[in-house]
């Protein structure tokens, strides 16, 4: 049973492809079926990785982070915004990017601040702010940073481009980002001591506190470093060539938080289980889109085959414990 | 001038909200976090729409509510699934099937709706049976001793599991009515991701009422009344921007979250979940 509940993205991933090139094979074709096809499914994952690493981070000291989509944004209208302000100095990109993580952090602080000094839970206030940075967002980029040569409501145009791995694809550096941060991430987890205190902030605090690890202020840091992330991948969604480089009003939404957490909640104990629950759940979107052009059905099929894995997920994988 | 119709809305609005947080206030007091309101309304304001809506819409929305809850119920209690994660769960996929079974065959454009009035009547039903409830001994004893120590509950012969079966039922109902009502008394018909939060902001009222029915109350009415705003501004032709209107209500939530400082009143089992 350990080695199914370990193994859960792999095989709803093989379940569902299976399926799929045995009873809709024209779907398959145009989902998978090309090296276009593989670099869309990538450029799909890539702030996948880094928001469903930054869930799994959180979860391992026992908080969930739910507010990934409002960071998301929050990331992409910063540097959106520090990017055209400071337009004319070399330093505008990377104060851009800096501001994104600055914000990122800042919102997990208040996030994990409220839980654990005032009893909060994270996903209330969390919900809360996603709601809160939608409308936040929104504003910004339709009236006060709104471009006025253009009718569409967006921000003005960046005028500089984040790097992309070839010229047909919208493939960015947050693959590289969600590459690096995945195996550093896997190595503090096992490799270290401190990652093995931190592992155990999951189930009880007596551990750490012997090490002489304060509890509350690790979760703190891990959710401020985890929530940045986030942040950072959607500057660099913003910052990069490809249908981007200005915030558009209706970024929120992309579905990039949500999708995030189901990948984080799917990857259980094992960090390295992150890569197949991405592919996974970016497939699943990317699916989505293949079916609604070979078939009637609409996109929001891919979200309901996720929050239905969510739920199967979470009846497997997170029981709580029984008391001693 | 503006009052009235401030009013009138500021009660659209809040009442559905109202109804969700006092039942999610019964299950949070037997011990089980209420996450799955903002799924619950939602289901129920797409049957009500779907049912046609009237009184029959209001029945059927009643109806989905305690089928989420009792869903609910099903998976903390029987497969011991977290509470917190389940609820989530229940939220996100209301919210993709009735988008999903929107876009497959749109809603009606305008379904029988009710009065403020007959909203209020049903309110007031409603606080009424929960006030006589709580008012009873017998059953606030059993509802707060679950929510505090399930365990010496057993101990002095509740069951715990009837208790919280019956709570779940209870939010089920009163969260039901909640959604329906949220078409029934508005605009008529169902569109996605229609409760938009509200949900959330019920708990907000709970966790800033401190398990209070009478702060619960007023804490969703407040609430309702910061986002009626939007309503009236646009009416009166206010020259406010639509989105900073909508943000108050949440900036209002957080607020509230930020200043509750005495955990005291948390009911203990809950403190426990998650």
């Amino acid at each position: 049973m350990r080695h199914i509940k370990a193994s859960l993205p792999v095989c709803f991933m093989l379940i569902a492809l299976s399926v799929l090139y045995l009873f809709q094979p024209d779907v398959f074709a145009i989902a998978f079926g090309s090296p276009m096809a593989f670099l869309r499914l990538l450029t799909l994952a890539s702030p996948l990785l880094i928001t469903g690493l930054a869930v799994h981070a959180c979860l391992t000291t026992g908080r969930i982070l739910i507010a990934g989509e409002g960071i998301y944004a929050a990331g992409g209208i910063a540097v959106a915004i520090v990017g055209t302000t400071f337009a004319d100095t070399p330093l505008g990109l990377w104060a851009g990017l800096a501001m994104a993580f600055l914000i990122g952090a800042l919102i997990g602080i208040l996030i994990s601040w409220l839980r654990e000094s005032n009893g909060v839970h994270e996903v209330i206030s969390g919900l809360l702010l996603n709601y809160l940075l939608h409308l936040l967002t929104r504003y910004l980029a339709s009236s006060p940073f709104r471009d006025p040569t253009s009718d569409a409501p967006h921000t003005r145009e960046l005028p500089w481009t984040l790097p992309l791995f070839s010229s047909t694809s919208d493939l960015n550096i947050g693959l590289i980002l969600g590459g690096i941060m995945l195996i550093a991430y896997v190595y503090l987890l096992n490799k270290t001591l401190l990652g093995r205190f931190i592992r155990s902030l999951a189930t009880t605090d007596g551990v750490a506190l012997t090490a002489g690890l304060p509890p509350k202020r690790t979760r703190m840091i891990v959710m401020a470093l985890a929530s940045g992330f986030i942040g950072l991948a959607g500057a660099i969604m913003i910052g990069s060539a490809g249908p981007f480089r200005r915030f558009p009003a209706d970024f929120y939404g992309s579905g990039v938080g949500f999708d995030g957490l189901i990948v984080g909640l799917l990857s259980g104990s094992n960090a390295w289980m992150l890569v197949p629950s991405t592919l996974l759940i970016a497939g699943l979107s990317h699916l989505s889109d293949a079916l609604s052009l070979a078939t009637a059905l609409p996109r929001q099929v891919g979200s309901l085959i996720g929050a239905s894995l969510f739920l199967i997920t979470t009846i497997v994988r997170y029981r709580k414990q029984p008391r001693s | 001038m503006t009052l009235i119709p401030w009013l009138t809305a500021t009660t659209n609005l809040g009442l559905p909200v109202m109804l969700a947080a006092m039942g999610g206030l019964v299950c949070e007091k037997s011990g089980t976090a209420a996450l799955f309101l903002e799924g619950t309304m939602l289901s129920a304001s797409f049957v009500a729409v779907r049912a046609g809506g009237g009184v029959t819409g209001l029945v059927c929305g009643l109806a989905a509510g305690v089928l989420i809850t009792g869903t609910h119920y099903l998976l903390v209690h029987r497969a011991k699934v977290k509470d917190v994660i389940a609820g989530v769960g229940l939220n996100m996929l209301a919210l993709s099937a009735t988008s999903f079974y929107e876009r497959i065959s749109p809603s009606a454009e305008s379904v029988q709706t009710l009065s403020t009035q007959t909203g209020a009547l049903i309110a007031a039903t409603c606080i009424a049976a929960l006030v006589t409830g709580f008012k009873s001994t017998n059953i606030r004893v059993q509802l707060e001793m679950t929510g505090e120590s399930a365990l010496q509950a057993q101990i002095f012969g509740i069951n715990t599991s009837r208790v919280r079966l019956i709570s779940h039922l209870v939010a089920g109902c009163l969260a039901g009515l909640g959604g329906a009502l949220l078409p029934l008394m508005g605009i008529g018909t169902f569109v996605e991701n229609m409760t938009n939060g509200r949900g959330y902001l019920a708990l907000a009222a709970i966790v800033f009422g401190r398990w209070d029915l009478g702060m619960v109350i007023a804490a969703s009415l407040g609430f309702a009344a910061l986002d009626a705003l939007q309503l009236v501004a646009a009416a009166q032709g206010i020259k406010v921007d639509a989105d900073v209107l909508a943000m108050l209500p949440y900036v209002a939530g957080l607020v509230a979250l930020i200043v509750r400082t005495k955990r005291y009143t948390t009911p203990a089992e809950l403190s426990k979940a998650g």
